[in-house]
């Protein structure tokens, strides 16, 4: 009987149990159907939100190539407008530069003046425009030549001076110990401490604006007392200080953004692109420093940055004889541009030269074949045949009776090195000014005729 | 109620009452489920109690011991099937202050459609803990067991004093345990 219960209870456990095992492997197939639907689904969203990365990826790509070439064609025509500006603008400069002195009449000189000036600005502004685009495209390249650090101050200060003077402003010089010859990129240093002069003389008011130079040693960064052999390389302090209102922190932050001015009426009142000290920025971050920058409102500013140069034996350029005048003196202009052509030819007969011109390099080699011209300025871009190979062509024709050449461009980065290599003897910078051509005579030609 | 709780019972039951009176409390009883309790299912509180008071008549124990005993005879099972809330505990008080922050939290995560108690604490000396337990259920008689059944896992007798009660209309149970040996050691 009791076998009989302990049966029962048996039977129905194990009845029970079949169910729940039922129960349980439903429960289980139910499961396992919700997780390979949700594991589906899963994958399909997976699958679509691949696919979307995808196309938005091509979409990102294909949207930043477009952008990469509007900014390209963008910088390009900016460049080649900036570019084209220049030749009439070059072409007007020189005349009214050659018509400065030719007359009496005191309204007139007025106005040449203030041609002249607006001129020279606009040059200033499409050069800045156009070295901000080099800079941004990261194609821009320095010269390194040997130059007098000690010059180039004394050249900066003497740029400024009369507009220091006017303002009633006491603008100095100040030297330490700098070596005779350092190999750098003085048309980019002159460019940057230019700025930065002007600026402080812009701004200041009363007081003095101070352009300070001197060496330190390249390790320690301490002052040197004495130069080092001349193989081995020096740094170069450069300060630009001023008493002037001084910048506040915040506008410390932007000051070297394109476009930016410590004041926004500032371009109002005083002019200028906003994109001075971005250009030197630039600039002395290609020559592997940094601007810094010290300021207190109300007591003044305080731009330096140092240059690390290699010292130079000799300025290679350096044969200055001293004849002033260059009365007689025959020379041959090479341009294809005819406004160009007609301004050199304008001033050079103005600082006393017989001027012949030729309109290729055919006929320059032509022409220098049938006289014996003391000195040939050298357009270096003109069509079929540039000035580098022209110059070339009339070294090995004429050998040793070939006059020394000048090369002419309107592009300054790394052209004069250029010149050089094609056997040119020196550069000018267009527009080439009075000055610059009076120079040239001066180096280049007349010496055998004294 | 999940069906986990159901299949503790029914092995309270097997054990502490005889064999096969689970079968008969099925036969007996009329459920509202069929009486097939699997462990991940949820199956009606009112069967839970249904079983419950058939068992305090049967047995002539009242509810509250019965119900707290379950809860006693339950933790050591409960914690046999999730090793993982009991280690690294070496005393009741540290893992019953887990039970509301950790374990149920947890349990919410495994199972579908719980509904878990809400417990808060109260840390007045070391050898001591108040639990605020707050439920529709008001199945505090299964706390009280459930917390017994931890002072047993860890070997610790643990007293409680049930000083306020849903039941008697406190807003929550006020539970004050004092640990026989002194609170977790310090080391
Ligand atoms: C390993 C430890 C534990 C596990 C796995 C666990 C798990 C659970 C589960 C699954 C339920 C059923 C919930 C539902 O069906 O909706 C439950 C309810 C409950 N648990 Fe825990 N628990 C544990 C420890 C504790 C402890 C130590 C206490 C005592 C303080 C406690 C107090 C309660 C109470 C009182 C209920 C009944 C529900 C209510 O009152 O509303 N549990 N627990």
């Amino acid at each position: 009987m009791a076998d009989q219960a302990e049966f029962e209870r048996l039977q129905k456990l194990h009845r029970r149990t079949v169910r729940k095992v039922e129960v349980l492997e439903n429960l289980i197939e139910e499961k396992t159907r919700a997780l390979y639907q949700a594991n589906q689904s899963l994958e399909q969203a997976n699958d679509e939100l691949e696919q979307r990365v995808d196309e938005r990826t091509d979409e990102l790509a294909r949207a930043l190539r477009v952008a990469t070439e509007a900014n390209r064609a963008k910088a390009e025509f900016l460049a080649n407008t900036s570019h084209e500006l220049r030749t009439p603008l070059h072409g007007m400069l020189g005349v009214a530069e050659y018509l400065v002195g030719t007359t009496q009449d005191p309204k007139q000189e007025e106005a040449l003046d203030l041609i002249l000036r607006s001129g020279r600005q606009l040059v200033e502004l499409i050069n800045s425009v156009l070295d901000f685009e080099k800079l941004d495209a990261q194609k821009f390249e320095l010269e390194l030549l040997p130059f007098s650090p000690r010059d180039l101050v004394h050249h900066v200060v003497w740029l400024f001076r009369e507009r220091a003077k006017e303002k009633g402003v006491a603008l100095e010089a100040e030297l330490g110990l700098l070596p005779p010859f350092a190999v750098g990129d003085e048309l980019r240093l002159t460019q940057v401490l230019g700025n930065l002069v002007s600026n402080a003389v812009k701004f200041t008011t009363e007081g003095s604006v101070t352009l300070r130079a001197k060496c330190l040693d390249p390790e320690t960064q301490d002052e040197l007392h004495s130069l080092p052999s001349v193989t081995s390389s020096v740094a170069i302090l450069w300060q630009v200080k001023d008493t002037g209102p001084g910048i506040d922190e915040r506008r410390r932050q932007s000051l070297f953004e394109p476009f930016e001015q410590a004041e926004k009426s500032t371009a109002r009142m005083h002019g200028g692109t906003g994109l001075g000290l971005a250009i030197c920025k630039g600039f002395v971050e290609l020559m592997g420093s940094q601007i810094i920058l010290e300021s207190t409102v109300d007591e003044g500013s305080n731009f330096c940055f140092t240059t690390i140069h290699q010292l130079a034996p000799t300025k290679v350029t350096s044969v200055v004889p001293d004849l002033p005048a260059a009365d007689g003196i025959l020379t041959l202009v090479v341009d294809d541009n005819g406004i160009n052509r007609k301004v050199a030819k304008m001033m050079l007969t103005r600082l006393g030269c017989e001027v012949e011109v030729a309109t290729s390099a055919k006929d320059a080699l032509e022409l220098a074949a049938q006289q014996p011209f003391d000195l040939i300025f050298m357009d270096c871009h003109m069509p079929i045949v540039d000035g580098y190979r022209a110059t070339q062509e009339l070294l090995s024709r004429l050998g040793t009776a070939c006059p020394p050449i000048i090369g002419l461009s309107a592009t300054s980065d790394r052209t004069k090195e250029k010149c050089l290599q094609a056997g040119m003897s020196d550069f000018i910078q267009k527009p080439a000014n009075l000055k610059a051509l009076s120079t040239a005579l001066e180096n280049w030609a007349g010496r055998e005729d004294a | 109620m999940k069906g986990i709780i159901f299949n503790v019972l029914e092995l309270f039951v097997e054990q502490e009452v005889s064999p096969g009176a689970f079968d008969e409390a099925l036969e007996e009883v009329e459920l509202i489920s069929d009486g097939i309790f699997v462990g991940p299912k949820t199956y009606p509180d009112e069967d839970l109690l249904a079983l419950v008071g058939y068992f305090s008549e049967k047995l002539s124990i009242e509810p509250f011991p019965l119900v707290r005993a379950f809860g006693r005879f339950a933790l050591p099972h409960l914690a046999a099937r999730f090793p993982n809330f009991v280690e690294g505990h070496t005393h009741p008080k540290t893992f019953l202050l887990t039970v509301h922050g950790v374990i149920h939290v947890e349990v919410r995560k495994l199972m579908e459609k719980t509904k878990l108690p809400d417990f808060s604490y109260e840390d007045p000396a070391p050898n001591q803990l108040i639990m605020y337990y707050r439920s529709e259920r008001k199945l505090c008689a299964l706390a009280e067991g459930l917390i017994l059944g931890t002072g047993d896992f860890f070997e610790t007798p643990i007293s409680i004093d049930h000083s306020e009660c849903m039941h008697r209309g406190a807003d929550a149970c006020k539970l004050e345990l004092v640990f026989e040996d002194g609170g977790p050691s310090r080391i």
